[in-house]
C-alpha cells in the first residue's frame, strides 16, 4: 500500500512540476499570417528513389513545380529522370531507362481559414541508453492558436513512364509472346529455342526489357497553410510554419506496352532478329495512388514529396485474377532544393 | 541616462539587423562544375588526366559570424554514374572523374563588425576520395582518405548585388587502407577557392566557384617496395545558386 502512495506521490511531483513548467511559459504572437506565402515555385531534386515490382528500384535526379494561383487554380508539375536503373543497360536497346513527367491542374472546391491550436515546441532532446532512445520534449501545453489555411481542391492531369522490366520476374513464360518481325513466327518466351523456334536470351542482364505507360489522373488534392512565428520569453523565437499537400488519385491508363525486343548473334557474321513482344496474361488499365509534399509557405529551403500506390500495369505471373499485385506496387520519394517565388496571378477577384 | 539607454538599444537593434543581413547561402546541389583533375605519378600507369565530373553537392555557407561547408561532391558524382558503371561497352565513360568529399565538412568564424567585411579561421575534417588508380571506375576501386585541417576566408559585400568569399587552406590527408591496391596513404594539399554571388531576382541569384586544388600523395601500390608518389592538381569552376541573407 505504501508503495502504491508513493508512486503516486512521485506521479503527482512529476506532472506537477511539468504543469509549473507550462504555466509559467508566456509568448507574443510575432506572425499569424497563412496568406503571406510564395506561390510559385521551381525545386530541383538531385536525388529520388522509386522502390517498384517492376525492376526492383531506380535513383536519379528531378525537377518540379508548383503555381498557387490566386485561390482558385493550382499547377503541377514533377519530371523525374534515372541515373541509376536496375536493370537499365546504355547499351542494350532492349531496355529503359526510368523516366517519369507528369502534369495537373486542380480547381479550388473549398478555401477556408480556420483557427487551430498548433504544437510549438521548445526543446527536444535524445539520449540513447540500454539500446532505446529517450527523447524529452518540451512544448508548450495545449498549443498555440494559429490561423490554418484549408484548401481543398480537385485535381486531374496525366503522366509518362517508361522503366525497365524484369522479363523473368514479373510475366508468365508462357504467356509472353515473341513475334519475329521478319519471319513472322510467333511463339512464347517458354518455347523459344526449342520446335525450330528461335532462341530468346534472358539470362543475367538480358533479362530485363523495356516499358511505357501513359495515363490520365484524377482525384482530390488537400492542402494546408499556416505561417505562426512566436517569440516565447526564455526561449527565443519559435514557429510551426508548412505549406503541405496530400493528395489521392485514380489512375488508368489506355497505354501499357512493353518494347520490342532485338537480339545479336556473335561471332563473323553478326545477324540481328527483331520481335514484337506482348503480354497475353492481360494489363490492369486501373490504378491508384496518393503522397504528400512539404515545404516551407515562404522561406526557401529543401522540400520533400513521397507517394505510395499501384500503377497500372501488367497482371503479373501469379497475379491473374487477384485484385492486389505486388509488381505494380510503388513508393517514391524525392527531396530536393525549391526556390520560391511571388508571382501574381493572371487576373484576381475583386 | 534613459535616453542613452533608448539610444543603445536603438544601436543595439540596428547592429543585430544589419548582421542579419551579412552573407549568403551558395547551393551547388543542383550544381555543375567544369575544369580539369590531372594526376602525375612515379608509376607511369597511375598517371592521368581528365575533365572533372559535372554534377556536385556542396553547399557553401556564411550567416552573420559562421561559416559553414559540405562537401559530398564525389559521393553524389558517384552515385549519378550507377547507369554508366552498368555499361556491356568498355570505354572511357567508365573511367571515374571523381575528385571530392564523400562526407567533409569545413566550420569557421568571421570576426569583424562591419557589414561588409568577416575575415577568420576555419576547421576542416572529412572523409575524401580521387581517382589514383587512373583507369578505376566509379564504385570499382576508387581510393578514399581522411582529410583534416584548416584555413582562413574573408567575406567582402561588394554592393548590394554581389557577396563575395576567399578561402585557403591546407589539409592532412591518410588511410592505411585507401583501396585494396592503394595502402598506408598519407598526403598533404592546399587549396584556394573563391565565391563571386550576384543577385538576380528577389534574395536569390547565381553563385560562381572557381577552385585550385593541389594534392600530394604517398602509398604502396600493390604490394611494391617502392613507395608511389602521385601529384593531384584540379581546377574547376563550379556554378550554383546563392541565397543572400
Amino acid at each position: 500500500m505504501k508503495r502504491i502512495l508513493y508512486i503516486g506521490l512521485i506521479l503527482f511531483a512529476v506532472s506537477f512540476s511539468l504543469e509549473l513548467k507550462a504555466q509559467s511559459v508566456t509568448y507574443r504572437v510575432t506572425k499569424n499570417d497563412p496568406y503571406d506565402i510564395k506561390n510559385l515555385t521551381i525545386a530541383i531534386d538531385p536525388l529520388f528513389f522509386d522502390a517498384n515490382g517492376e525492376n526492383g528500384f531506380a535513383f536519379g535526379w528531378g525537377a518540379r513545380a508548383n503555381y498557387f494561383m490566386g485561390k482558385a487554380l493550382d499547377f503541377n508539375f514533377d519530371m523525374r529522370s534515372g541515373f541509376g536503373t536496375t536493370g537499365y543497360d546504355i547499351d542494350n536497346k532492349n531496355t529503359r531507362n526510368y523516366f517519369c513527367m507528369e502534369g495537373s491542374l486542380g480547381i479550388t472546391l473549398s478555401h477556408k481559414v480556420r483557427s487551430h491550436n498548433v504544437p510549438i515546441i521548445l526543446s527536444s532532446s535524445s539520449y540513447t541508453s540500454g539500446g532505446y532512445t529517450y527523447t524529452t520534449t518540451y512544448s508548450i501545453r495545449g498549443g498555440v492558436p494559429a490561423d490554418v489555411r484549408k484548401v481543398i481542391s480537385f485535381r486531374a492531369g496525366a503522366y509518362q513512364l517508361t522503366n525497365s522490366i524484369n522479363l523473368n520476374k514479373v510475366f508468365n513464360d508462357s504467356l509472353l509472346m515473341f513475334e519475329n518481325k521478319e519471319t513472322g513466327k510467333k511463339f512464347s518466351l517458354k518455347d523459344a529455342g526449342i520446335n525450330g523456334n528461335d532462341t530468346i536470351s534472358i539470362a543475367g542482364s538480358d533479362g530485363y526489357g523495356g516499358f511505357a505507360s501513359t495515363a490520365i489522373f484524377a482525384g482530390f488534392n488537400f492542402k494546408t497553410i499556416r505561417q505562426l512565428i512566436v517569440d516565447v520569453d526564455g526561449w527565443g523565437i519559435r514557429s510551426n510554419m508548412a505549406y503541405s499537400d496530400f493528395y489521392i488519385d485514380a489512375i488508368f491508363s489506355p497505354v501499357v506496352a512493353l518494347k520490342n525486343y532485338e537480339t545479336s548473334t556473335t561471332g563473323v557474321i553478326k545477324n540481328t532478329y527483331k520481335y514484337d513482344v506482348k503480354y497475353e496474361g492481360g494489363k490492369r488499365a486501373i490504378g491508384w495512388r496518393f503522397g504528400y509534399v512539404l515545404r516551407k509557405p515562404k522561406d526557401q529551403g529543401f522540400s520533400f514529396k513521397w507517394e505510395l500506390g499501384q500503377r497500372p500495369g501488367f497482371k503479373a505471373a501469379g497475379a491473374e485474377g487477384k485484385s492486389i499485385n505486388i509488381r505494380n506496387w510503388y513508393t517514391m520519394i524525392t527531396y530536393g532544393l525549391y526556390i520560391p517565388l511571388k508571382v501574381k496571378p493572371i487576373a484576381e477577384a475583386e | 541616462m534613459l535616453k542613452k539607454k533608448l539610444l543603445t538599444a536603438l544601436l543595439a537593434l540596428l547592429g543585430f539587423g544589419m548582421y542579419s543581413q551579412v552573407g549568403f547561402n551558395c547551393q551547388f546541389v543542383p550544381g555543375a562544375q567544369f575544369g580539369f583533375v590531372k594526376i602525375k605519378s612515379s608509376n607511369a600507369k597511375l598517371s592521368s588526366s581528365h575533365g572533372a565530373g559535372f554534377p556536385l553537392f556542396m553547399l557553401d555557407r556564411f550567416k552573420t559570424k559562421w561559416y559553414t561547408h559540405l562537401d559530398m561532391n564525389g559521393l553524389y558524382y558517384s552515385v549519378t554514374q550507377f547507369n554508366k558503371s552498368n555499361r556491356s561497352k568498355v570505354d572511357s565513360s567508365k573511367v571515374a572523374k571523381t575528385e571530392g568529399g564523400m562526407f567533409a565538412g569545413r566550420l569557421g568564424y568571421g570576426f569583424g563588425k562591419s557589414e561588409d567585411f568577416r575575415v577568420g579561421p576555419n576547421l576542416n575534417i572529412g572523409y575524401t576520395m580521387s581517382n589514383l588508380g587512373a583507369s578505376i571506375r566509379t564504385f570499382d576501386g576508387i581510393a578514399n582518405y581522411w582529410n583534416i585541417g584548416g584555413g582562413v576566408f574573408a567575406y567582402k559585400k561588394i554592393n548590394g548585388k554581389i557577396r563575395t568569399m576567399a578561402k585557403f587552406g591546407y589539409e592532412k590527408f591518410s588511410n592505411k587502407k585507401a583501396t585494396a591496391l592503394i595502402t598506408n596513404l598519407t598526403g598533404s594539399g592546399i587549396y584556394l577557392e573563391g565565391t563571386v554571388a550576384y543577385n538576380f531576382y528577389q534574395k536569390y541569384g547565381l553563385a560562381v566557384m572557381p577552385a585550385f586544388y593541389s594534392k600530394k600523395f604517398k602509398f604502396t601500390y600493390n604490394g611494391e617496395a617502392t613507395q608511389t608518389e602521385s601529384k593531384l592538381k584540379s581546377f574547376v569552376l563550379r556554378i550554383g545558386f546563392t541565397k543572400f541573407f
